[in-house]
């Protein structure tokens, strides 16, 4: 390898490429872009190995062979043939199962090889912006994770797999002062896409201030039902009619009075395992999601913590998973999947 | 009329068999959307042959509900795990027969 490595490359396989070569590289200009040679098919397939160059251009009547059998081997060759694509110039009679990527007739100028490779290199440009976008996002949604926990009453540790790449989930937690408490959320903003991605950073602000002001007394926010209820109030004034409905649970654990409090919106259950018994038993909620309606109230419950190990807060994309067998699924994973996970450890008596 | 919305009245009827999920409201909403070019003015969703829905689905069934008006947006057919994904969110509501 040589300093081309980083570098964009074409490998030009055709017996005089001079005139390409000037053309394509006065075309090309400031896309860094760098052209290798070879005169036959067989040098071609030997430089492609050596550079693994992203575009190759083919001569169809190649000294040694067709340009389109050039473009069946290269194309299912072991050295990564799929990854690159390959275009073939000078076509005038057509073979099936050439493996290109675009044929150029003989007619075709060279005006209009230019303009074609400059697309391709452009379009390869903008997805790679896309993709780095993409990797920033990612970066951002890791920094938002809470990091685990370890006190002397609760341990909570979390999961968290988007279904692909960005999640429209996202939870968090906190302990009070005297670490008596532990309070957290978790919410799904409906579907798993790019939009439910974006969607997520309002939804954390808005039920953290909510979560904050409930733990502080305010008046409005006494409850945890109240937390998301000022919310709903709070989307349906910002966005009126254009509110995307969101799932969530609000929950306050009070380790010195043994108590769970919750609230949900639309998050279908939870699970709690207790002392002694084999299997989790699920709690159910029914509560409409954030966002559905204006004005609409939230059920919050509350239960004894008394000998309770353990409580998991998951989005369905998690809990739909939780004890199914094969049958019951219709894909290995279908949704984000988040869940936080509160070991209690001076649970009882 | 498409592969997931016909239309019957001036009804957009959405039926989707098997799972129905991100992977196929892009094509339901692109078929509705045609239905409410050609007239239609309420939907039913039907559930009889869906084994499973996320929330994708109660995001898009939701907008549609505001885009018809209430009155206009119905389902039915819900059992078992669509069922339980409508009741979880109280939106059983919607089924009406």
């Amino acid at each position: 390898m040589n300093n081309t490595q980083n570098k964009e490359s074409i490998l030009l396989v055709m017996k005089e490429p001079g005139l390409i070569e000037t053309a394509l590289y006065e075309a090309l200009s400031g896309m860094e872009i760098h052209i290798f040679t070879a005169a036959t098919g067989v040098d071609g397939l030997s430089v492609y190995k050596d550079h693994l160059p992203c575009l190759v251009l083919v001569d169809n009547k190649l000294q040694d062979m067709m340009g389109m059998s050039f473009s069946a081997i290269l194309k299912d060759s072991m050295d990564g043939g799929t990854h690159c694509s390959v275009y073939i110039l000078g076509v005038n009679d057509f073979l099936q199962n050439s493996k290109a990527d675009f044929m150029f007739p003989s007619s075709a100028s060279m005006d209009m090889l230019c303009i074609q490779i400059k697309d391709y290199f452009d379009h390869r440009h903008v997805m790679a912006l896309h993709s780095d976008e993409i990797e920033r996002a990612k970066v951002r949604q890791n920094e938002r994770l809470p990091a685990p926990m370890d006190e002397d009453q609760f341990k909570v540790d979390i999961i968290y797999s988007p279904f692909n790449e960005l999640s429209g989930d996202g939870l968090d937690y906190w302990c009070g002062t005297d670490k008596e408490n532990l309070y957290g959320f978790l919410f799904d903003c409906t579907g798993h896409d790019i939009v439910s991605f974006t969607q997520t950073a309002e939804i954390r602000a808005l039920l953290k201030r909510g979560c904050k002001y409930f733990k502080m007394g305010m008046e409005q926010y006494k409850t945890l039902s109240d937390v998301l209820k000022c919310m709903n109030d709070d989307l349906f004034d910002l966005y009126q009619e254009d509110v995307i409905p969101t799932a969530a649970v609000v929950f306050a654990l009070d380790f010195k009075q043994k108590s769970l409090t919750y609230c949900s919106a639309a998050i279908p259950n939870f699970f709690i395992q207790y002392k002694d018994e084999m299997q989790m038993k699920e709690v159910i909620m029914e509560n409409y999601p954030i966002g559905y309606e204006p004005g609409v109230e939230f059920d919050e419950k509350k239960i004894s913590l008394e000998n309770v190990e353990k409580v998991i807060f998951s989005s369905d994309g998690f809990s739909e998973l939780l004890f199914e067998n094969s049958n019951g699924l219709v894909k290995a994973k279908h949704d984000d999947v988040s869940a936080i996970v509160i070991q209690i450890k001076q649970s009882c008596p | 009329m498409g592969r997931y919305v016909k239309i019957d009245k001036g009804t957009a009827i959405v039926a989707v068999d098997g799972g129905y999920d991100l992977c196929n409201t892009v094509s339901v909403n692109a078929e509705l959307e045609t239905a409410f070019q050609q007239g239609c003015t309420k939907v039913v969703v039907d559930f009889t042959n869906t084994t499973f829905i996320d929330s994708s689905v109660i995001r898009d069934c939701t907008k549609l509900r505001r885009k018809v008006k209430p009155e206009n947006f119905s389902a039915k057919g819900a059992k078992g795990k669509v069922l339980s994904a409508l009741k979880s969110a109280k939106l059983d509501a919607w089924l009406r027969s």
